[in-house]
């Protein structure tokens, strides 16, 4: 259809020429009413983008609210310390070199281990120690790894000399398991010697383990009709690795301990809120939960003395050591007996040696803030992405393995939790940074990868100067709001 | 505020109000006084108006950008204009006006001139009949042939001319004879 109309032509007076020069005249008085607009605007539809931008915005807070009490349900609520709990609650005794204290799915390994290389007068008894009721069912594992200490003297002391913390080892790659990793060559620890260097230099020898940390998250930029700025929601998953790394206090003149363990974490799954200036500055808000285990080993050598000795009722000779693990989660004391009929012959003077194994779980939850820069060339974007992030972190005790390697006469009994063992929750904070790389699918969608780099600012524990380091990388999948 | 087409319509593709708002503001008088030369009354062209940007909200995107937005809002404008009319029961059977027998129009154009103040004209033209006056807007004023005419209106060619001679030969002898008083909007 022919949609032409005539030019003006002030010349003419012609109707219609007129007519097209009074409908743009700015003097004419006609004019519609001013409440035409209103009721025009009473007709539209509602504004799309507004309405799309508060559905994602509930849907975004509502998902964060999920995560939210997903977190919190899988938190248990820290559990009152077990001080001195009886006896029978949490130590299940498990033997090795006799079938009495022998579980089959636990013992064959360390039995063979510790029977093959070790002297008749000597057994070695795991023992499984106080593990939280509610997680009774786990599985038990120990998994030592090379032992830490330095080689025994074969030289008996004289005298008994102090309790000795020989070291600490990381077990985690040997938790999976029930079998026992054992390479207790120390049987024949039966002749140690004085000289033994015994707090040798432990820095940098695996250690108890810890925890690790979050993420960021992060978010790019697009150019669009948008001029104001971009809403993006992003989805993420991360696998990461990391370490902890902490420094035990020690008492003066001692040299500390230093332990460093790799952690290993399940991928963390998070969500993120970014907004995005037109220039390329932008700013993230997210939630992420991730959970980790990992497991511990500590080893103590004590030195054993008849002599002290007591008489119980029963006329058994009971000798009691403690044993005091620290944690950067918080220390933890166990107490174990050793009993010899009375109508055994008390063994020469000793080492005894007790390995105590942990393993535990741990969850996170972090609340990264990220402040990034980002620029965009075609469907790429690169993206610089710092900032800090509240972590909150929940360790459980799965289980405390205890194993004793002493003369044949010495019976391990009952070891007790005197302190520790219960639920820790810790918060800290963190630092990360990131870089991004994104792709545009559509218009609205973008897949990135987000290698990142985190550490802790804080301790996590005040008894020792721990920290966690974390690092991996983000696959996530991010929604234009706007 | 002034935007530019190109931004206007691309906020308005995106429901912004504040851009439709704009639109309006900037469209709302031609458009306006187009409608009061289909309409009977003021209150009718606003009532043209009205349902005019509501189909040019909902069909903006079909807006390419070839041409001026508002040659393309005027088209709109005028084609709702025209669906109102033939809305109406009384629309008139344009082939067949019930017209009493009208002086020739070349004869009365030497001494019956269109030529009148703006007002006695448009309230010449909102006295015509509904057909009469929408084939006249159509060829005088927005520049449909008479084709585009018969097409439009559901119409032969022939009948879109003798509409057209007719409403002239009607509009003069209103003037001429001083029927028509000054329109008041």
């Amino acid at each position: 259809m022919d949609n032409h109309i005539p030019p003006y032509n002030p010349h003419n007076s012609d109707p219609g020429d007129r007519l097209r020069r009074w409908e743009v005249d700015p003097d004419a008085p006609e004019q519609p009413s001013d409440a035409l607009w209103g009721r025009i605007e009473a007709d539209l539809p509602p504004p799309r983008r507004r309405r799309a931008l508060l559905v994602w915005w509930w849907l975004a807070g509502a998902g964060l609210l999920l995560l939210g009490w997903h977190g919190l349900r899988q938190m248990p609520a820290p559990t009152p310390a077990p001080v001195a709990p009886p006896a029978e609650v949490g130590l299940q005794a498990r033997a090795a070199a006799s079938s009495e204290y022998c579980p089959a799915a636990v013992s064959g390994a360390l039995a063979a281990a510790s029977i093959a290389s070790s002297s008749a007068a000597v057994s070695a008894s795991p023992l499984v120690v106080a593990t939280p009721a509610s997680l009774s069912r786990a599985v038990v594992g120990i998994g030592p790894v090379a032992p830490p200490y330095a080689q025994v003297n074969p030289v008996i002391p004289a005298e008994p000399t102090a309790d000795e913390l020989l070291a600490t080892a990381d077990g985690q790659a040997d938790w999976s398991g029930a079998v026992v990793k054992d390479e207790t060559k120390h049987e024949d620890k039966v002749n140690v010697g004085a000289e033994y260097t015994a707090v040798e230099p432990l820095a940098g020898r695996p250690l108890a383990l810890l925890p690790d940390r979050v993420l960021a998250r992060q978010s790019k930029a697009i150019e669009y009709p948008n001029r104001g700025g971009q809403w993006w929601l992003s989805l993420y998953t991360a696998p990461a690795s990391g370490n902890y790394v902490w420094e035990s206090p020690a008492p003066a003149g001692a040299q500390p301990l230093r332990s460093r363990q790799n952690i290993a974490w399940e991928a963390e799954q998070g969500l993120r809120l970014r907004y995005q200036w037109a220039g390329g500055l932008s700013i993230g808000l997210g939630l992420s939960h991730y959970n980790g285990a990992f497991g511990s080993l500590s080893r103590f050598r004590r030195a054993y003395d008849p002599a002290g000795e007591q008489t119980n009722p029963a006329g058994e000779q009971v000798s009691t050591y403690g044993l005091n693990l620290s944690s950067p989660y918080g220390d933890t004391d166990l107490e174990v007996e050793l009993r010899r009929g009375a109508d055994q012959p008390a063994p020469a003077p000793t080492y005894l040696f007790f390995t105590v194994g942990s393993r535990q779980a741990l969850a996170s939850w972090q609340a990264p803030l990220q402040i990034g820069y980002h620029r965009q060339r075609n469907r790429w974007r690169l993206g610089l992405l710092t900032g800090p992030s509240w972590e909150v972190q929940q360790l459980s005790t799965l289980q405390t393995t205890l194993q004793v390697t002493a003369p044949g006469a010495l019976r391990p009994l009952r070891p007790r939790v005197l302190r520790g063992q219960e639920d820790t929750r810790v918060s800290f904070l963190n630092w990360t940074g990131s870089l991004e790389l994104g792709y545009r699918l559509a218009p609205r969608w973008e897949v990135y990868l987000q290698p990142f780099g985190q550490t802790s600012l804080t301790r996590l524990h005040e008894a020792a100067d721990s920290r966690a380091r974390r690092y991996g990388c983000q696959l996530g999948l991010s929604m234009k709001l706007n | 505020m002034q935007y530019d087409d190109q931004h206007i319509v691309a906020a308005c593709l995106r429901h912004d109000r504040n851009a439709q708002r704009a639109l309006y503001e900037q469209y709302k008088t031609p458009l306006y006084r187009l409608c009061l030369r289909y309409a009977r009354d003021p209150q009718e062209a606003e009532d043209f108006l009205h349902e005019s940007f509501l189909v040019v909200f909902r069909d903006l995107g079909q807006f390419k950008g070839q041409g001026a937005l508002g040659g393309w809002l005027r088209r709109v404008t005028i084609n709702v204009a025209l669906q109102q009319l033939r809305r109406r029961p009384e629309w008139q059977q344009l082939d067949e006006p019930a017209l009493e027998r009208l002086p020739d129009a070349a004869a009365d154009e030497a001494e019956n001139p269109l030529d009148v103040p703006m007002p006695q004209l448009l309230a010449a033209i909102r006295e015509l009949p509904d057909g009469y006056r929408a084939v006249f807007n159509l060829y005088v004023v927005d520049g449909f042939s008479h084709i585009d005419i018969a097409r439009e209106l559901g119409i032969s060619v022939g009948a879109s001319k003798s509409q057209l001679h007719k409403a002239k030969a009607l509009l003069r002898r209103k003037l001429g004879t001083g029927v028509i008083k000054p329109s008041t909007y």
